[in-house]
């Protein structure tokens, strides 16, 4: 923290830094007090409440720790060279005010509560070893520059914005190398094969996972409140532990049908733990999430990875291609198996609406927000879109408006 | 047994049939629209390619002799390849032909040694597409030029002179003959010159490449002329396609359609071999599937692509 | 060329005078050594005629029966006891490997101006033997003529099997000498091929017995029989047939007399000779060429990759 201008006073650091982890602690508390509550659950809360307490999640990790925005930089790269992998991004609201200085008004919430987070002396800079940034939205890349004077090790990753055409599929493959370059350097050793492929193996039994307790959610067999603790905990810490914990909570809700009446498909914005606003509220209106589009859940780990190769250049180049390709996300300029893809999922999850939740300053899910609505009334789907912050000031009109919605699926 | 496992079984038994069944007496005539090498000593049936070359069944054959008995004869070997063709389609290629078997047991060494396949940009693909096309049309030119316009004997059976399975396959009978350059006359030093370079150059695009010679193959393009009447359809539902490309990726011939098709249903292409590598790699339910007729042969799957990552340890 | 038996003149000349003056007459037409009956000792001979391949696949094959002295000329109105037999079997498959005796079944001669020619007609790949034999008589003597050859004519009518039924040729049919060819014909006789010939009178077999073959320009070259009664004829490879096509063929005959008692016995036989399929393979040229073809190939491609070209 070099830069003066960039120094938060070290009182307003103290001041929220107890608020974040105090949020932290909030939510967790309250999702502990919930009727649905598991013990398996602790597994998930643990590592994403530990994100306020670095220390005590280094302790726990013991390995070194790479943070990262997005699911394009493939988890398995960081897996086989030792890292563990830590999402950044962050929903909290103390932090929002100490960024705020530093971005326009209309900022995206989650890059202010991310910045902040970068800002506070304890955070992400004493949580992990370094930083990988894939530049997604425009906000995405900018945040190396707002980062400039932070000093860490940053390596930012160019997404080419066509993916499809064969320029777009080759540049991402040498950002792929660039990545493997770079984590190779920062962790002293060369990967090998036989780690990428053990690596690949440790993930498939973890989409394995995540696709069961998506189909779980959609049986209406896991809140979707719970699963999507589950699915934000993915990107974050171990692996394995992950996958064994969430097979542990499929099977102990196995047959049992918890969840509200009403489906539907949530599209937008990511939603992320503390701010657990929109599938609150959802849950409050009786509305059960039963698929969503999420890069924060269903679209993590999207597709299998598979090479025909054992060699290191087919497996990078599956890695490259499937988090690339497979994903749906709307900065993507060629993206137009996306409307398709969710109504597919609906169909076939018997879903009749949608809810698009649009962060203020989000604006890549907006501009699609507009193309969706008439794809989907078209097709004789329920839309409904919310645009909101991550602050709890509107919850009640759009409670009204997501009650609305209920009774018109049903 | 999955998928992969149980392709390669096939492979083996029909590569071991055809290879080495005429040694029992298994005689399936010469209308097999696979690379069952007729130079095969004791091999079950034979290559169509011979046939349709050939002076009795084929383009050498003079025009007077089209509409007596020979002429219905080299008719009846055409429906026989032809009934062969609809019926099984592609399958023959992606198992049944030893040939193709060969060029995957070549790629599997390369794979065992972790060596890269080679890559090829879009364009370099795109462009050797048709030469399969110039070898077809060559080989039915060049008998029809020495059964009417007087060229040399020597050149008769032109593809078989030049394929590489000529001095390959009789290996596996023991034969080592064809790996010489015949030094009878001219004709004969520069077919068999330009057949030894062919194998080299094949051998070694099969070991850097899947399914190398399967580019360049004329059967296959003779083949794929009765996609669209054979009985075996690969179809794919745009709608649920992710566009993650693992079938472009897996596609021993690098085929893109599959993946890049957005809005029709039909997406069996003239290169395709049915090997169905990209429906068993394919991530979502249902989304490419192989069908003969209306009964369904493969279909995608998460849960097998899952399997097909974790070599078969996650079921 | 000589394999086995010895190509020794002088003691055939002793042994055989006869025979000598025939092949020096041959040689020699116009010698002054030549007799009146030598000059009037007739051959048979079969030469071939065109393959004609019928529309409906059936191949016909002529062969015209010569007879002829050694001035050439025709002595087929003086013959008698003229019979000739033709055995046949498939050309592809286990039965081509001819373990049992050859079953002959007399076949029609047709007479047109003069000229004598039998067809061998097949609708399916048949490997057929020939055999002529005649009589004929010179100042008393009787010459017991004989002529052979053994050919493959590839017919290719649909449904063609059975060949048609005629009358079978006892054993006793046969008189004269035989010239028989070891091992039996599986493919077209070819150039650069060992023919080991066995040259017998009934059952026994003529030891120290001149064999001439006439190449196709009838330049002879002579052989003696072994012991065992066999010589090995390799014939020469042919570069004017290298040039032809892998069908054409030359003809070439074997010709062998003997004297026994009053009776003279000669006997001919006509190989049509292909050129040679695999004689001229050059496996090592092959080798060569592949392994150069193989190096460059596979070392370009380890080239690009390393340049980071795409391959």
């Amino acid at each position: 923290m070099n830069n003066p201008l960039l120094k938060v006073p070290e009182a307003k650091q103290q001041v929220v830094m107890r608020k974040t982890r105090q949020e932290y602690i909030a939510q967790t508390a309250l999702l502990k007090r919930r009727g649905d509550y598991l013990p398996h659950y602790d597994y998930f809360l643990d590592i994403l409440s530990l994100r306020a307490e670095p220390e005590k999640f280094r302790q726990k990790i013991n390995r070194p720790v790479a943070a990262l925005n997005c699911l394009q930089a493939p988890l398995e790269i960081f897996d086989a060279l030792g890292f563990v992998p830590y999402r950044f991004c962050s929903s909290t609201v103390s932090g929002q005010d100490v960024a705020a200085s530093r971005l326009p008004a209309l900022a995206c919430p989650i890059i202010k509560s991310s910045l902040s987070s970068f800002l506070m002396g304890d955070s992400i800079e004493s949580l992990a070893d370094l930083t990988v940034i894939a530049g997604t939205c425009d906000w995405m890349v900018r945040f190396p520059e707002l980062l400039e004077a932070h000093g860490g090790k940053i390596h930012f990753m160019e997404l080419p914005h066509i993916k499809e055409s064969e320029r777009g599929r080759k540049r991402w493959i040498e950002e792929i190398y660039l990545l493997k370059d770079f984590l190779e350097k920062e962790s002293g050793r060369k990967m090998s094969r036989r780690n990428l492929r053990f690596s690949l193996e440790k993930y498939a039994a973890a989409r394995l996972a995540l696709r069961n307790l998506l189909e779980a959610r959609s049986r209406k067999e896991i809140p979707a409140l719970w699963c999507m603790i589950m699915t934000n905990a993915l990107m974050m810490g171990d692996v394995e532990g992950w996958t064994s914990n969430v097979n542990k909570v499929i099977q102990a809700q196995s047959g049992r049908l918890c969840c509200p009446e009403a489906s539907v498909f949530l599209a937008g914005s990511p939603v992320m733990f503390p701010n657990l606003k929109i599938p609150q509220l959802l849950e409050d209106a009786g509305i059960h999430v039963a698929a969503d589009e999420l890069c924060t859940s269903e679209r993590i780990l999207a597709g299998v990875p598979l090479a025909e190769d054992n060699s290191e250049y087919a497996l990078l180049k599956a890695l490259a291609e499937q988090y690339h390709l497979g994903c749906s996300c709307p900065t993507y300029a060629d993206n137009e198996r996306r409307l398709d893809n969710i109504m597919a999922i609906m169909r076939d999850r018997n879903i009749s609406g949608l809810v698009l939740h649009i962060l203020k300053g989000c604006h890549p899910y907006d501009i699609c927000s507009f193309k969706m609505e008439q794809v989907l009334r078209e097709n004789g789907f329920h839309f409904l879109r919310i645009e909101t912050d991550q602050s709890r000031e509107d919850s009640k009109s759009l409670l009204l408006r997501l009650e609305a919605f209920s009774a018109v699926i049903q | 047994m999955n998928i992969t496992n149980l392709r390669a079984a096939l492979q083996l038994l029909f590569f071991a049939v055809l290879t080495y069944g005429g040694r029992a007496g298994l005689r399936l005539g010469h209308a097999l629209p696979c690379f069952s090498c007729p130079y095969v000593s004791g091999c079950a049936g034979q290559c169509y390619l011979m046939a349709l070359q050939n002076s009795f069944w084929g383009m050498e054959m003079p025009l007077a002799a089209i509409f007596t008995s020979r002429g219905l004869e080299a008719l009846l070997v055409l429906t026989g390849f032809l009934l062969l063709t609809l019926l099984l389609g592609k399958i023959w290629c992606g198992w049944i032909c030893p040939f193709g078997t060969l060029q995957d047991w070549i790629a599997a060494l390369r794979r065992k040694l972790g060596i890269r396949e080679s890559q090829w940009s879009w364009m370099q693909t795109d462009r050797l597409k048709p030469v399969k096309y110039a070898f077809l049309a060559l080989l039915l030119v060049i008998p029809l030029f020495i059964a009417h316009m007087g060229l040399h004997d020597d050149f008769t059976l032109p593809f078989c002179q030049m394929c590489p399975a000529k001095p390959v396959m009789p290996l596996f009978a023991g034969r080592t003959d064809y790996f010489s350059i015949d030094t009878t006359n001219s004709i004969t030093i520069f077919m068999t010159s330009l057949s030894m370079v062919l194998a080299a150059i094949f051998l070694v695009g099969m070991f850097f490449k899947d399914r190398f010679f399967c580019i360049f193959c004329p059967l296959l393009a003779l083949i794929s002329i009765f996609d669209r009447i054979g009985f075996v359809r690969f179809s794919k539902n745009v709608k649920t396609c992710i566009g993650c490309a693992n079938c472009q990726r897996i596609c021993p011939v690098d085929i893109r359609s599959v993946h890049t098709e957005t809005s029709k249903q039909n997406v069996m292409s003239p290169e395709c071999l049915a090997c169905m590598k990209c429906a068993e790699s394919c991530p979502t339910d249902g989304t490419l599937s192989f069908q003969w007729l209306r009964w369904t042969l493969f279909t995608s799957s998460f849960a097998g692509a899952i399997r097909k990552l974790a070599g078969g340890r996650s079921r | 060329m000589i394999k086995s038996g010895r190509a020794v003149v002088f003691p055939a000349l002793l042994c055989s005078v006869p025979f000598l003056l025939v092949l020096l007459i041959l040689m020699m037409p116009q010698s002054a050594l030549v007799g009146d009956a030598d000059v009037q000792l007739p051959h048979l001979r079969i030469v071939y005629g065109e393959e004609q391949a019928l529309s409906d696949g059936t191949v016909m094959l002529p062969l015209e029966i010569h007879c002829e002295n050694i001035q050439r000329r025709n002595c087929l109105e003086n013959l008698s006891a003229v019979t000739v037999g033709v055995a046949s079997l498939p050309a592809f498959g286990p039965s081509v490997k001819q373990t049992k005796p050859l079953v002959y079944q007399a076949t029609p001669v047709i007479r047109t101006g003069g000229r004598w020619m039998i067809q061998l007609s097949t609708g399916s790949p048949r490997s057929f033997a020939v055999r002529v034999q005649a009589r004929s008589a010179i100042n008393g003597k009787t010459i017991c003529l004989t002529a052979e050859t053994n050919c493959f004519v590839f017919g290719r009518k649909r449904g063609a099997k059975a060949e048609s039924k005629a009358e079978t040729l006892t054993p006793a049919w046969f008189f004269g000498l035989g010239m028989s060819i070891n091992p039996p014909f599986y493919y077209w006789p070819q150039t650069e091929t060992p023919l080991e010939v066995t040259l017998c009178l009934g059952r026994r077999v003529l030891p120290k017995t001149m064999i001439t073959v006439f190449d196709e320009s009838f330049q002879p070259t002579r052989y003696l029989t072994d012991s065992a009664g066999r010589v090995v004829y390799v014939p020469p490879d042919d570069p004017a047939l290298n040039r032809l096509s892998e069908k054409a063929a030359k003809q070439v005959f074997l010709v062998s007399v003997h004297n026994e008692g009053n009776d003279c016995f000669v006997a001919t036989r006509t190989l049509r000779l292909h050129r040679n399929r695999l004689s001229h393979f050059q496996s090592d040229m092959g080798l060569v060429l592949f392994g150069a073809t193989a190096t460059i190939t596979g070392g370009t491609v380890i080239w690009m990759r390393r340049k980071g070209r795409q391959a």
